[in-house]
């Protein structure tokens, strides 16, 4: 992020993000969206001339993860549209309940053996692809990057066969 | 009595083992320097007086985790983690943004939580029967 694009020091909650900020989705690509644009959609589809080389990169790089069965990771629909700080002002409660990166968590949930042989490591998933993964955050993210990710949305993979219920520690 | 009104709602998120709990995803970016975002879902813990993430993601956004000030967070067993501070800007694309000292574990940790004083920055209201939550993004 170049310094004029610097979110400012103790910006309270409740100040919207500066116009300079950038939303993720879909997030493939540093030059997807430059800034929130005014006609949201329009600036966000997968048809981007800079998203398809990069998502053809992914799939000749073998990101997109066939192997672990037919159907279980997909490759992103292209005109999917994306949650924006202002595209999010248009859609209704139910959606916005659901808050930002729903499609990940969807697709967390649903393809549940698509991270399995994952447990206990970093995935960046962007859509419904797995980007990298590892043990070491650090260089997952940074193969992301590498990838065209942008801001990769990062979590561990949970032991399946864990069925300890939560507490915070 | 206080009334309160709140201006976005969330749903609980669920896990891929079909848990449900309130959180949020929020993007997490060092104060200054590089932009080396990473977007991280976050539990929020009214037990937690102070925010706890794993330690791997101060490395992810380009922080030397062993570089910042000590801070030990007791868990509920007696035993004690030890974490490190440092300042990070977080942002939620609905909230807005916010700096905050967080602590990064030195030790793997299984969730992300924000804690008290993250919800010293906004109102929350929980209902658990309908699992969601409720926040206006100001104190």
């Amino acid at each position: 992020m170049s310094r004029d694009t610097q979110i400012p020091e103790w910006l309270a909650f409740g100040t919207r993000p500066p116009a300079t900020f950038r939303p993720s989705i879909p997030n493939m690509g540093p030059q997807t969206v430059s800034a929130a644009p005014v006609d949201v959609r329009s600036h966000m589809s997968w048809w981007d001339s800079r998203t398809l080389p990069a998502l053809g990169v992914a799939v000749q790089s073998g990101v997109i993860l066939s192997a672990y069965g037919t159907g279980c990771v997909r490759v992103p629909r292209l005109v999917a549209v994306a949650h924006t700080p202002r595209g999010i002002e248009s859609q209704d409660l139910e959606t916005t309940a659901r808050g930002h990166r729903a499609r990940e968590r969807d697709f967390r949930v649903t393809h549940p053996e698509a991270f399995r042989p994952l447990a206990g490591q970093w995935v960046v998933l962007e859509g419904e692809i797995i980007v990298s993964h590892g043990h070491n955050a650090s260089l997952v993210v940074a193969e992301a990057r590498s990838r065209g990710i942008r801001v990769p949305y990062i979590f561990l993979v949970e032991d399946p066969e864990d069925d300890s219920v939560w507490i915070g520690l | 009595m206080v009334h309160v009104t709140y201006s976005h709602e969330f749903n609980y998120l669920r896990t891929a083992r079909r848990h449900l709990f309130p959180g949020l995803t929020i993007r997490v970016q060092k104060a200054h320097g590089p932009d080396n975002t990473v977007e991280i879902e976050a539990h929020l813990d009214s037990g937690a007086e102070y925010s706890l993430f794993d330690g791997e993601i101060a490395g992810a956004i380009g922080l030397d985790l062993l570089s910042g000030g000590r801070r030990r967070y007791a868990a509920t067993h007696g035993e004690a983690l030890e974490a490190r501070i440092h300042q990070v800007t977080l942002v939620h694309p609905e909230l807005g943004s916010s700096s905050l000292p967080v602590g990064f574990s030195t030790v793997k940790i299984r969730r992300h939580l924000l804690g008290r004083d993250f919800f010293n920055l906004i109102q929350i209201g929980f209902r658990e029967r309908q699992l969601s939550f409720y926040v206006t993004p100001t104190p």
